[in-house]
């Protein structure tokens, strides 16, 4: 190992940390050429493919790698979430109709497709442009773009660098929720932490609440895949004597590194033009559901996060400021008041870090604190993380109703998948209140609001 | 000799996949990824199509094998029916598939599976044939 390794945790999470691998696999992150400081894990860690899930490692940007592992095969898998001026009360008594629309009108699942069908030199323009280009074809405002990390498009992103097989399956995938452990949730401010940061995000006590957690489909999975084929062929691999090959890298500095970094950024333009699809979307079913105009609603976007993704950025490294990559797989930037890369109207208060729970408990809404700049560059949990594998799901769910169960904890549900239910059942995941006191107490960021689930849409 | 066994994983879906020799594994993995991903299939009859890979090593070459079929299955929609392995070797298949077009209004999607991945891929003899380990993002 070159540098040391650091898991956030408490005693109780370790002790699902310690029965899966992914301590194994912070150490092997740790032997990769020009990791910086200390190789780590957020409380929401579990084990994935070369770097864990809940992974954080940042890289010197000449003689430090770039990982497609400590991206993510979902490249920009993220959360975003929507407020609007609606209390519980206003909502709950139209819930049903308004999950039954959202359902209709956002493809969800397996197989679905998007609202826009577009040609390749559109998929390459959504490449380059993210959320900016879908939203000049009429789907949200320009202000969306602005409550984006990034503005909705990372710069440097070449669609040239994707392969055809990559555009291809983009052609009709925007605006598609997908399935597995992506979703749309309607919350609840169920209790607000922090009065004046709340305030200045726009949120308040039995306000309701839009998440939505996606990717880039099969566009980003078929750039990892394409590039780890790629970057396990080449000699600068053979030499880097890795302990496991889902590692494979190149120099951040090589030809190979900045093809895959400039794919990368426009896989993860195309996530966020998918998430402001869908928004947009919800934005409509809303307004038909509840008849209400869009004066009235106020559905506005508080802030969409990344959580795989590997970005460019400065920080204090032994005494001094320097640029370098940090790789987040699973893990949520979290930048502290006063960060130039924080919107104005959130400057004063920190980044929202949005961390999205379970389907049954809650879920949460954070400030980027400045232990993260010190302790983590820059970096947060991003959710609660599994704790339980699906075959363990699906036998801890057998001759048990989740729908019932999930029914009179308030939550209603519309899903496609048969096994989805199952799998993803609350108690598949880590507890997400444990998770987020660990990164509040290492002061990485804050709790400003929980919310809690009133219904949900999953594929 | 049963054809593969699911694998405990926390976030994706494992298998290990048999056959009495490596031809059999490579047709056992086919057949788990579309037992996988749709229920019920067309018979036939479909399109032969020639299929030659090239790979590092054996686990390589089941990984690029099933992310092949992957690939035709999410980008084109069509589903395998039949496969015959002409030529296998550690670092080469050549094959010819039988593929029909999946109609999603008469057969189920179950899994969407996303990527298969080379986390923990092995390949090796066992007992009295072989095993292969592949490990699916879904």
């Amino acid at each position: 190992m070159r540098v040391p390794g650091l898991i956030f945790a408490d005693h109780v999470l370790m002790k699902d940390i310690e029965q899966d691998q992914c301590l194994k696999q912070v150490a092997n992150v740790a032997h990769l050429p020009g990791i910086l400081v200390r190789s780590m894990a957020m409380p929401d860690v579990h084990w994935g493919y070369g770097f864990p899930i809940g992974g954080v490692a940042a890289f010197d940007l000449e003689e430090g790698v770039i990982s497609p592992g400590g991206v993510g095969y979902d490249i920009n898998c993220g959360v975003r979430l929507v407020t609007t001026a609606l209390t519980q009360d206003e909502v709950q008594p139209s819930i049903r109709p308004l999950l039954e629309a959202l359902y209709r009108d956002i493809p969800t699942g397996v197989g679905a497709h998007g609202a826009l069908k577009l040609s390749r030199s559109e998929v390459r323009r959504v490449l380059e442009q993210g959320s900016a280009w879908v939203v000049k074809q009429g789907f949200g405002e320009p202000a969306d773009l602005e409550h984006t990390e990034e503005g909705g498009a990372m710069a440097g992103a070449e669609a040239e660098n994707l392969s055809e097989r990559a555009v291809a399956r983009g052609l009709d995938q925007v605006g598609t929720l997908g399935s597995g452990n992506h979703f749309l949730e309607i919350d609840r401010v169920e209790r607000i932490y922090d009065a004046k940061t709340a305030e200045v995000f726009g949120l308040f006590e039995g306000q309701v609440t839009v998440f939505i957690h996606c990717g880039s489909r099969g566009l980003g999975h078929q750039v990892c895949d394409d590039f780890l084929k790629m970057m396990m062929r080449s000699k600068e691999l053979a030499q880097m004597n890795l302990p496991d090959r889902q590692l494979a890298s190149a120099l951040f500095s090589s030809t190979l590194g900045q093809r895959y970094f400039s794919a990368m950024a426009a896989a993860a333009n195309y996530a966020w033009a998918n998430r402001q699809v869908i928004m947009h979307l919800a934005r409509e079913s809303f307004q038909q559901a509840l008849g209400l105009s869009p004066a009235r609603l106020r559905m506005n976007l508080l802030y969409d996060v990344a959580h795989n993704i590997a970005k460019v950025e400065t920080h204090l490294v032994d005494g001094r400021q320097r640029r370098v990559l940090v790789h987040r797989k699973g893990a949520t930037r979290a930048f502290p008041a006063g960060h130039p890369d924080v919107p104005p109207a959130y400057r004063a208060v920190g980044q929202p870090v949005i961390i999205p729970g379970d389907m049954g408990r809650g879920s949460y809404v954070l400030a980027g604190e400045p232990g993260a700049m010190t302790e983590s560059f820059g970096s947060s949990c991003h959710g609660a993380g599994r704790v339980l594998s699906r075959k363990a799901a699906k036998a801890k769910a057998r001759g048990r109703s989740l729908i019932e169960e999930l029914s009179q904890a308030g939550v209603e549900i519309r899903f496609t998948g048969r096994s989805t239910v199952a799998e993803e059942m609350p108690e598949a995941y880590k507890d997400v209140d444990r998770v987020v006191e660990v990164v509040h107490q290492a002061g990485l960021a804050r709790k400003v609001a929980r919310l809690k689930p009133m219904a949900v849409i999953k594929g | 000799m049963r054809r593969y066994r699911m694998i405990d994983h926390t976030a994706d879906m494992g298998v290990y996949l048999y056959g009495r020799d490596p031809k059999e594994v490579f047709l056992s993995g086919a057949a788990v990824l579309f037992e996988l991903m749709v229920e019920g299939r067309p018979k036939g009859p479909g399109r032969w199509a020639a299929l030659a890979l090239d790979g590092l090593d054996r686990e390589d070459l089941l990984v690029q094998w099933l992310g092949e079929l992957l690939y035709i299955f999410s980008a084109r929609g069509q589903v395998l029916t039949h496969a015959r392995i002409h030529r296998l070797t550690r670092t080469r298949i050549e094959a010819e598939i039988e593929l029909a077009d999946f109609d999603p209004e008469r057969y189920e999607r179950r899994t969407e599976i996303k990527a298969v991945t080379y986390h923990q891929a092995e390949f090796k003899r066992h007992g009295a044939g072989w095993r292969a380990r592949v490990i699916f993002d879904v």
